[in-house]
């Protein structure tokens, strides 16, 4: 119910910001179009009515399913939004995986030796990675991989190799935030009871720091994965932006700028289900790590 | 018995000469950011703004008709160094004013919604949610799409993007120190509900704010950069260093410097902002780590 009260709000929201940003028949008509054309096409888009009308038409028409025509394209504007999805997923999914790749080993063995030079490291990196603009990050990356070395394309879709670069930028970004996460729980596991018990009775470090430690200490984790994840599905704006990947961010920024009112509502319509998706499945998996959770 | 933040912060003073290394460095940076952006226009090498197309790009340390440009020269000619000096005021002036205006804002709804809970706290907790669920980046460029550039519009838009942070800390430690007997005393002894919010319940939030502001600073220069980088953010006329990276991102091929040295300046600021924030963290409330 929480949900659904967010969900309307962001949508009023951003349906008035929008509208507020200026009207689109002006982009969408000839300059030396006449008064009549100006206004038979406001009265065609829907846009001479007051604002309320047109938000209750926009959220009766949402709930059956219809999210209106591109002013742009022509078409559908949930097909326009889900015709990126595939990109942004791909985008996001892989950027997890690196996310995953560099956090996890970096955070156990920084929680396990602490002090030594990989906590040390893993410290400075995250530090690092949360100082640093991710566009100029994509920059060097392009300059290094992309223009010096040719290994990578700089920008578009197409092959794998166009992902690696926008995924390493978005994946070493929130690595740095896991890394730290990931430590600061485990350490504060660690020093539990129910490990000094798992010693005692004998269990094996392997299985101790499997079964014990870090199922338990994943559940922060887990849940800022999942705020990572709804973040790159919505936000990965400026990475799509450098590396020109045809996803959901760069689409939303240029309807921003077309004032292509249903392809932007559209959008939040479809990343609020994201998010509320990701969150289900974060709880689900709180369930299965720990048991003693349960949802009425 | 508790120590008192005027105590805590004397302490803070007299630590800071044994304080780490990497403390004293984001100090350093710090003041030296604070120093280019009040005398940037007197101490840069030359002038900012001064084009000389014979000498684009020359690359860093290079010399030219007497010239030392350490940086090199922008796609216009322009010294880099010069440029740097001097965005450094936008980018701080940017950031400072935001944190103040989003910090008292998110502050005061905080307060407000954790003292008087009810139908008040509901309305703000959801409008707190809604901001939160937003994307950042997202609702900036929307904002400053309807804007337009410009400084104040700039501060606008960070501050209207980020009070709900504030807000949300700020809300639920006022839920928990409502419960004190101090107030208490404080409504026996006949004060008024804005004399118990803001001179007993506010005091005892400074840490909290102060930890959040500092290391806000550090997000809003990075977010304040990518709008810029964005060509959203101050008039075009306006030197900052995210559109500085973005001059140079058409000659990545043939001068490096261009882009990615203004993006070191970015990189050291925020670095500096970081470990401070952190350092002040752990001194005054090492339970706040998540942030």
């Amino acid at each position: 119910m929480q949900s659904i009260i967010v969900i309307i709000g962001v949508l009023l929201i951003v349906f008035t910001l929008i509208r507020l940003s200026g009207d689109p028949v002006f982009l969408l008509l000839p300059p030396e179009a006449s008064f009549e054309d100006i206004q038979r096409l406001r009265a065609q888009l829907g846009l001479d009515r007051p604002i309320y009308v047109q938000f209750y038409i926009f959220l009766s028409s949402a709930i059956q399913g219809d999210l209106g025509y591109s002013f742009f394209f022509h078409r559908p504007a949930l097909t326009v939004v889900l015709s990126r999805v595939p990109a942004t997923l791909q985008l996001a999914t892989l950027s997890i995986c690196i996310t995953l790749v560099i956090a996890l080993p970096l955070g156990i063995i920084a929680a396990l030796r602490r002090d030594s030079w990989v906590d040390r490291f893993s410290m400075s990196l995250s530090l690092f990675g949360q100082s640093m603009p991710t566009f100029w990050f994509a920059i060097v990356l392009i300059l290094i991989f992309s223009i010096l070395l040719g290994w990578f394309p700089a920008f578009g879709r197409g092959s794998i190799r166009h992902l690696i670069l926008p995924s390493v930028t978005l994946g070493f970004y929130n690595a740095a935030i896991i890394t730290q996460l990931l430590r600061s729980s485990l350490l504060e596991v660690l020093n539990k009871n129910y490990i000094r018990t798992a010693y005692a009775k004998g269990l094996a470090f392997r299985i101790v720091l499997v079964r014990h430690a870090i199922k338990n200490a994943s559940l922060p984790v887990i849940t800022m994965l999942g705020l990572q994840f709804s973040n790159l599905m919505g936000g990965a704006i400026i990475t799509e932006t450098v590396f020109a990947y045809p996803g959901l961010g760069n689409l939303v920024i240029s309807s921003i700028y077309r004032r292509d009112f249903p392809v932007v509502q559209a959008f939040v319509v479809v990343i609020s289900l994201v998010i509320v998706y990701v969150n289900l499945l974060v709880d689900i998996l709180y369930t299965i790590l720990d048991p003693r959770i349960k949802y009425k | 018995m508790k120590e008192s933040l005027a105590d805590r912060i004397k302490k803070l003073y007299i630590g800071l000469y044994k304080t780490p290394l990497l403390v004293k460095l984001g100090l350093f940076i710090l003041l030296l950011v604070i120093f280019m952006g009040l005398f940037g226009s007197l101490i840069a090498p030359y002038d900012p703004f001064t084009q000389n197309i014979a000498f684009r790009l020359s690359p860093p340390l290079s010399v030219i008709a007497e010239k030392h440009h350490i940086f090199g020269t922008d796609p216009l000619g322009r010294d880099i160094l010069s440029r740097i000096i001097l965005g450094a005021r936008v980018s701080l002036i940017i950031s400072l004013v935001s944190v103040l205006c989003a910090g008292t804002f998110g502050t005061v709804a905080g307060i407000i919604s954790g003292f008087y809970r009810g139908f008040l706290d509901i309305v703000i907790s959801r409008i707190i949610d809604i901001q939160l669920a937003i994307p950042f980046m997202i609702l900036a460029v929307a904002i400053a799409a309807i804007l337009g550039p410009g400084l104040t519009n700039t501060v606008l838009v960070l501050t209207v993007t980020t009070w709900a942070r504030y807000a949300r800390l700020v809300r639920a430690q006022t839920l928990s120190l409502r419960e004190n007997e101090f107030v208490e005393s404080a409504r026996a002894m006949g004060a008024g509900d804005f004399r118990i919010m803001f001179y007993h319940i506010a005091p005892n939030l400074l840490s909290t704010v102060i930890i959040i502001s500092v290391l806000e600073v550090a997000r809003i220069i990075l977010a304040e950069a990518a709008l810029s980088f964005l060509g959203l953010s101050v008039k075009p006329s306006t030197i900052t260093w995210g559109a500085m990276v973005a001059d140079g991102r058409d000659y990545l091929g043939r001068a490096w410097w261009v882009s990615t040295i203004p993006g070191l300046a970015i990189l050291t600021t925020v670095l500096g902002f970081n470990l401070l924030g952190n350092w002040i963290r752990d001194k005054l409330d090492p339970t706040l780590r998540i942030l």
